[in-house]
């Protein structure tokens, strides 16, 4: 978009029609597309849609398809709280990311704690946290804090009036399998977030930027990407 | 409770039911993975055997035998210790076998154990250069990349992730030049080049792991390197170096450091193409003093202790700058000593950390922000910060060792405080490093003079002269070399603090590069030195000692021993009657006889010997006697007369004008026999020579010979146009001349000699 235009007093107004024609004027190729969807694909884990959608647009997914249903399961098994499950899918399809990610293996090791706490199983936790996580703080000592945090947990009968209480929400599970799930994105080379996001929030931004000097048509609506077009000037 | 859950594992490793061992080999594998405690509890229960046991048993299943495979990758994920403990247990071999099967499950847990296994340095390569198990690496570094439709071709298709795994250990094993030969002979460059292509761009570890191999294949090795250079990846005709270049620009921090250093290797051993160095340098070297500062972890060494981007770059930096005056103005120009200052220094600039508490109190006290180096990646170790220091003194210490400007640079950066702190530093490899900084500084007259001065480098270095290390010896004892000369302050502080006793000793060493240098500074030391010093070191070295020196295994020893004989019979007559009287008259001859008439004899050793000849015809009557009075050495410089090389040309006639120099008694009957000999002749011969130093002596000697009276003026002439004005005799301009030749520059190092303006 090539509209150069002076900041001289009141805003100049693009109107619908020459807007859109200025749109025509650019262009995406129908591959680039393709590769942008095919890659929010693979990173979100659509492992049957990427594989139909590289079947229909002839794009190669880049990446062996069955490891997406590899990674999902992984994800899913954090977040239903099965730790244990998700260290061994992972230790399957990689052995090198725990042995070469001390920090990521010791918050699988925590979460696991936290689910025993969950669960009331109080003498497995102390057990677990003394032959698992305790030397993992001797080894790494910016890890004792996050450990004192979640042994925090047993001191309340009621974890809801706990200060460390966040530890049991859903958003913790998240949070974990946020880590795995770019730690195994890395160790495939793929990106840690799609690419269309960004674009969309970049198109957001460029079309503050623009407001500021200008009057467009507008893309308010995101999901219809409608052109609305700009009110006189008020 | 007696069995824990893990004594239970290990029970059920004997069972004769496959199944419950492969479960038992799982569950093992699951609690050691990323687990150092549980990794060395099961290596202690001795479970290592048994695992090597399943993995060579052909009648094992598969899943058993991938299992295993796994396991004993993450046991050397723990240390060089656990490493060692598995090439007891005779692990290597049958990994090395899974390379070969048709079962790429297996292959990938096997590559992946001896990935791990090769990430130590101390880990046994010989096995894998022998058998065919480098052609089995090479067939998987054809990846297929997930196309959908398989080609028909029964082939099978390696996925890219095991292509990364086998490259990422023919780097390892590509060290030692016969392995380079090796896997070079056996095809890995072409292949290892055609993943550079953009094809595979969306495989960074993959071209990472190449470039990786690539890197250490070409490292000091010109054929390899060459190879590579003249290698084409296939499909589309593009040169390998313009790939390399490519990537340098990459997104990635470590694909950058790779490709400089692939390209700094190449660069090093010649083997660039001229076309291609321009856009090197301009590429490579900014890109270097980028990673400087970058901390981006490099994948390949997790396992053994984290290593950044920053601890590498510097010393790819000064691999690159380090032979070349060119590179070392141009890296001076894109500012990278200040940016090494502040590595070293940090952005603030705060003193040099010292060891004791006090001060470091002090700097708690005031308060100030103590940022030093930037933030490290979590988990890093301390040895992470230290590495960094390390290789940033490296770098400081390669990029000034040519040119003045660099070092006047590294000076105003306020380095200096900082290095010589460094040199008291408990890490052996910072006190080296920052060592070699001392001794590319200390090749400047002006800071031999000035800062090395009022930094105190002088003691802290004498102290490095008898570290527990003999690499730091080596460095400190170079370094020494130029501390020694004349013309430095520092002289005084070696002489009082013992120096002439610790460097006899070193002298003593086994180790040749410590003798070598130790000769080297006693050289020095004795250059132009009063006779009470030359008494010194000659009562601590022995005249024994001396001729020990004289007749090392060494060549580069010996021609120093004969330029420390030749300083000691420079100066007074009564210096030469001291060499006569230690060696004895007929050693003397006997030396000189030998080093001159060997029938392959270095030239440098020849330079020495006949300048101690100059040096002895200095004397009186029965000095030049005893050179007259030997046949051999008289032919020998007659000999030596039509040298191709200059500098040996003119030592020649040295020995002529000072036997010939008329005003000294005798000299009458040792021109005639000189003429008889063929001297004069020759001399003539050589009025037109190329050089013009051999021109101005011949003229010189040929007025000793009393060829006219219009030349005999000549000697005064030259006195004239000597180059120092406060030089006097023509005894002492002759040696200064030539020692400025041959003592300074480092010993061992580049010819910097030439550099010093005194």
């Amino acid at each position: 978009m090539s509209s150069t235009n002076q900041n001289n007093g009141a805003k100049k107004i693009i109107g619908l029609e020459e807007w859109e024609r200025k749109l025509a004027e650019v262009k995406v190729s129908k591959q680039d597309l393709n590769k942008l969807i095919m890659n929010y694909l693979v990173i979100e884990g659509y492992k049957d849609a990427a594989e139909k959608f590289s079947r229909e647009s002839g794009l190669q997914p880049g990446i062996d398809l069955a490891s997406i249903e590899d990674r999902m399961n992984i994800r899913n098994a954090i977040q239903s709280g099965d730790i244990e499950d998700a260290i061994e899918r992972v230790n399957d399809l990689d052995p090198e990311i725990l042995d070469t990610n001390p920090k990521l293996y010791f918050h699988l090791q925590q979460q696991r704690l936290i689910e025993f706490i969950r669960d009331g199983r109080v003498g497995e936790a102390i057990e677990f946290a003394q032959e698992e996580l305790a030397p993992r703080g001797e080894e790494n000592p910016e890890f004792l804090e996050d450990l004192e945090r979640t042994m925090a947990l047993l001191a309340f009968e009621d974890t809801s009036v706990s200060p460390v209480g966040y530890l049991l929400d859903h958003a913790q599970r998240q949070k974990t399998a946020s880590e795995l799930n770019a730690a195994i994105l890395t160790a495939q080379c793929q990106e840690k977030d799609p690419k269309l996001p960004s674009l969309l929030k970049m198109l957001v931004w460029a079309q503050n930027q623009l407001e500021e000097k200008m009057l467009f048509p507008k893309i308010r609506n995101l999901v219809t990407a409608e052109l609305e077009a700009p009110a006189p000037s008020g | 409770m007696v069995v824990t859950k893990h004594e239970a594992a290990v029970a059920a490793l004997r069972s004769s039911d496959q199944q419950e061992r492969t479960r038992a080999v799982r569950f093992i594998k699951n609690s050691v993975i990323g687990n150092r405690t549980k990794k060395e509890l099961y290596m202690k229960m001795g479970v290592t055997e048994r695992l090597v046991k399943f993995l060579s048993d052909p009648t094992s299943d598969l899943d058993l035998r991938v299992q295993v495979s796994v396991v004993l990758g993450s046991f050397a994920y723990g240390n060089d210790q656990n490493i060692q403990m598995l090439v007891e247990a005779g692990a290597i071999t049958p990994l090395l076998a899974t390379l070969s099967s048709k079962e790429l499950k297996l292959v990938e847990a096997g590559a992946r154990a001896l990935k791990a296994v090769y990430q130590s340095a101390h880990a046994p390569r010989g096995d894998v250069v022998k058998n065919n198990y480098v052609q089995d690496l090479i067939s998987l570094l054809t990846p297929n990349d997930f196309t959908l439709d398989k080609p028909a071709s029964s082939q099978r298709t390696v996925p890219v992730r095991i292509s990364e795994v086998a490259a990422g250990i023919l780097a390892k094993v590509s060290l030692a030049h016969e392995e380079q030969m090796h896997v070079a002979r056996a095809g890995a460059i072409p292949l290892l080049v055609a993943l550079l292509d953009v094809r595979w761009s969306a495989y960074p570890k993959l071209q990472e792991a190449a470039l990786d191999a690539l890197a250490n294949l070409s490292r000091e090795n010109p054929t390899t390197a060459q190879m590579i250079v003249s290698c084409k990846a296939s499909h589309n005709f593009d040169r390998s170096v313009p790939l390399i270049l490519r990537l340098v620009r990459d997104r990635r921090p470590v694909m950058r450091l790779l490709a400089a250093t692939c390209l700094t290797n190449i660069y090093r051993t010649g083997s660039l193409p001229l076309e291609y160095q321009q856009d090197t340098i301009l590429t490579v070297l900014p890109t270097l003093i980028k990673l400087f500062t970058e901390t981006a972890p490099i994948s390949s060494l997790y396992g053994s202790g984290w290593a950044t981007v920053q601890e590498k770059a510097p010393k790819v930096f000064a691999d690159m700058v380090e032979p070349s005056e060119d590179l070392q103005k141009a890296a001076l120009e894109a500012d990278a000593i200040s940016r090494l200052a502040v590595v070293i220094i940090g952005e603030g600039g705060e003193p040099p950390e010292v060891v004791e508490p006090k001060v470091k109190n002090r700097k708690d006290a005031k308060k100030s922000p103590t940022k030093t180096a930037p933030p490290a990646q979590p988990g890093a170790t301390c040895g992470h910060a230290e590495r960094v220091k390390e290789s940033a003194f490296r770098a400081v210490a390669a990029v000034c060792s040519l040119r003045e400007e660099c070092r006047k640079q590294v000076i105003d950066a306020k380095l200096l405080p900082h290095i010589v702190s460094a040199m008291s530093h408990p890490n052996r490899r910072i006190r080296i490093a920052a060592c070699e900084c001392t001794r590319s500084l200390s090749r400047s007259v002006k800071n031999l003079r000035t800062s090395l001065v009022d930094a105190g480098v002088g003691i802290p270095l004498f102290q490095l002269l008898s570290d527990e290390s003999v690499e730091v010896q080596t460095t400190a004892s170079a370094t020494l070399c130029n501390i020694v000369l004349d013309f430095s302050p520092m002289k005084k502080t070696v002489l009082e603090n013992g120096g002439v006793e610790r460097l006899v000793d070193l002298a003593k060493s086994m180790d040749d590069r410590l003798r070598l240098n130790a000769v080297w500074a006693l050289k020095n030391l004795l250059f132009q030195a009063d006779s009470e010093i030359k008494e010194r070191v000659m009562k601590e070295l022995g005249w024994d000692g001396l001729l020990s020196l004289i007749n090392d295994n060494e060549t580069g020893i010996q021609e120093q021993a004969l330029n420390l004989l030749r300083n000691l019979a420079c100066g007074k007559e009564s210096d030469i009657e001291q060499v006569f009287k230690g060696l004895g008259e007929d050693k003397v001859m006997d030396i000189l006889e030998t080093k001159l008439t060997k029938p392959t004899q270095s030239d440098d050793i020849i330079l020495q010997a006949l300048y101690v000849i100059v040096n002895v015809s200095t004397g009186n009557d029965r000095h030049k006697a005893a050179i007259m009075n030997r046949e051999t050495i008289i032919e020998a410089i007659l000999g030596f007369m039509s040298h191709t090389k200059s500098l040996i040309r003119v030592a020649t006639i040295w020995c002529v004008i000072n036997l010939t120099w008329t005003d000294d008694p005798g000299a009458q009957e040792r021109v005639i026999r000189l003429r008889e000999l063929g001297f004069e002749t020759r001399l003539a011969s050589m009025m037109d020579d190329s050089n013009m130093d051999v021109k101005d002596r011949v003229k010189t000697a040929l007025a000793n010979f009393g060829a006219g009276s219009d030349t005999l003026s000549a000697p005064m002439e030259i006195t004239g146009t000597a180059e120092g004005s406060s030089i006097g005799t023509r005894r002492s301009r002759r040696e200064r001349e030539d020692v400025v030749f041959g003592s300074l520059g480092a010993s061992g190092g580049g010819g910097s000699g030439g550099r010093y303006q005194g």
